[in-house]
């Protein structure tokens, strides 16, 4: 019972948070000169004071051996890296739904353009040739084939993404001791084709919407009409 | 020129990433003696010092500049000790002997009687030390550890812990207390 550990203070002078600053040497010279006056004084610190002297000379006992090596490096573990890389994913097929929808647009728009033009002698006639029936494109017709491509290309985007993955992970299988290095940069080269990607899309974007209003411009009633 | 903490973050978060070891290099040490004297086992300090790094680097855009890297990373290190230690409750003293036993079995290969009898000693009393430490609750021994062989000042502990200075003081003295007379009683039993 008299081994158990006491929190109460030995001496009762209340100066323990003084005791170990002078302890630890952390006080400014005027308050150590004063707290070592003190000292002189109040036995219970002074014994106080040496007993965690030799304390501190146990703690200091314990050393740390050598660094182990491994720590040089900082290694992932593979499971980590996957599911890092698939909370990529959402972001990623958001774009590759877009992408997806932009290239079927383009196509669309490129075929109806191709479309005018091949019915037509010069593009100044576009407007005139646009009343041709040949040339005209319902709205459902054109939506449809929009969600086919669409659908199509999305699927081969996560077809892409897939084997990407899939190689990613024979990688990792291949060489287990993968290097931080070596997995950020991977992350960091899909997170710049992701941007790259985007940015593609956000350009791809702009475009159709001029092609589109081109169609509009030149089928929009054709189209509405049948 | 040695780039400074902030300057290797700045340049970690630009996509240098590879500038990231040299914060790994900086602070592996005394991140690792930390770890260990907060846990007790090396294998364990290892652990933990690795996913300190790991989630330092993933949560760098969290830092704050204003913060001092350092107090942010001793404390994400301390986090992962605390959580370690609410999952395993700790070491016990049992595990600490078995590596002890291991520890000097290693050191002992190559070394003459007389040294061997030396080390230990030495290894005794450190071992004593570290059955101390480990019963201490996690809050004081968090301030020796710091405190004696981090040599961090009150000001810095105070930093990392969130706590006011004159708190830091009174855990430490509370801690010193408690460690006497655990040391005092452990060298009782012997
Ligand atoms: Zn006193």
């Amino acid at each position: 019972m008299n081994t158990k550990p006491t929190n109460k203070p030995l001496a009762n002078c209340n100066r323990q948070e003084d005791l170990v600053t002078f302890l630890y040497d952390e006080m400014s010279a005027a308050a150590r000169r004063e707290f070592e006056t003190h000292l002189q004084e109040c036995a219970a610190c002074a014994a106080e004071l040496q007993a965690f002297g030799r304390v501190r000379e146990e703690l200091g006992t314990w050393q740390v051996g050598l660094l182990p090596r491994t720590e040089v490096v900082i290694q992932r573990r593979k499971l980590d890296v996957l599911r890092e890389l698939i909370s990529l994913f959402p972001v990623w097929m958001r774009g590759a739904a877009l992408i997806g929808a932009a290239a079927a647009l383009v196509l669309v728009a490129l075929s109806v353009l191709t479309l005018v033009k091949s019915n037509s002698q010069t593009p100044s006639t576009v407007a005139q040739t646009a009343a041709q029936p040949q040339a005209t494109f319902t709205r459902a017709e054109v939506e449809s084939l929009v969600k086919s491509e669409v659908a199509k290309a999305q699927s081969q985007m996560q077809q892409e993404f897939r084997a990407q993955l899939a190689s990613f992970e024979t990688q990792l299988n291949n060489d287990y001791q993968t290097r931080l290095q070596a997995v950020t940069s991977r992350v960091r080269s899909l997170e710049t084709g992701k941007s790259r990607l985007i940015a593609r899309d956000n350009r791809d974007e702009s475009q159709i919407r001029e092609w589109l209003a081109d169609y509009r411009d030149t089928f929009g009633n054709a189209g509405n009409e049948r | 020129m040695e780039l400074s903490d902030d300057q290797i973050i700045e340049r970690t978060l630009a996509g240098e990433t590879d500038t990231f070891s040299l914060l790994v290099r900086r602070w592996e040490r005394p991140i690792y003696g930390l770890s260990l004297r907060m846990l007790g086992r090396e294998e364990d300090a290892r652990d933990v010092c690795q996913e300190t790094f790991i989630a330092a680097f993933r949560n760098l855009r969290k830092f704050r500049g204003d913060a001092k890297f350092s107090s942010w990373l001793y404390r994400i290190a301390l986090n992962a000790c605390h959580s370690r230690l609410r999952k395993h409750g700790g070491v016990s003293e049992q595990s600490l002997d078995q590596e002890d036993d291991d520890g000097r079995k290693f050191e002992l290969a190559d070394a003459s009687a007389e040294a061997a009898s030396e080390q230990m000693q030495r290894d005794q009393r450190a071992s004593m030390v570290r059955k101390a430490l480990q019963a201490l609750p996690p809050e004081m021994r968090q301030v020796i550890v710091m405190k004696e062989y981090e040599e961090m000042t009150f000001a810095e502990i105070s930093d990392v812990l969130q706590i006011p200075v004159s708190t830091v003081k009174s855990r430490l003295y509370t801690g010193l207390q408690q460690m006497r007379a655990r040391l005092e009683s452990l060298r009782g039993a012997l």
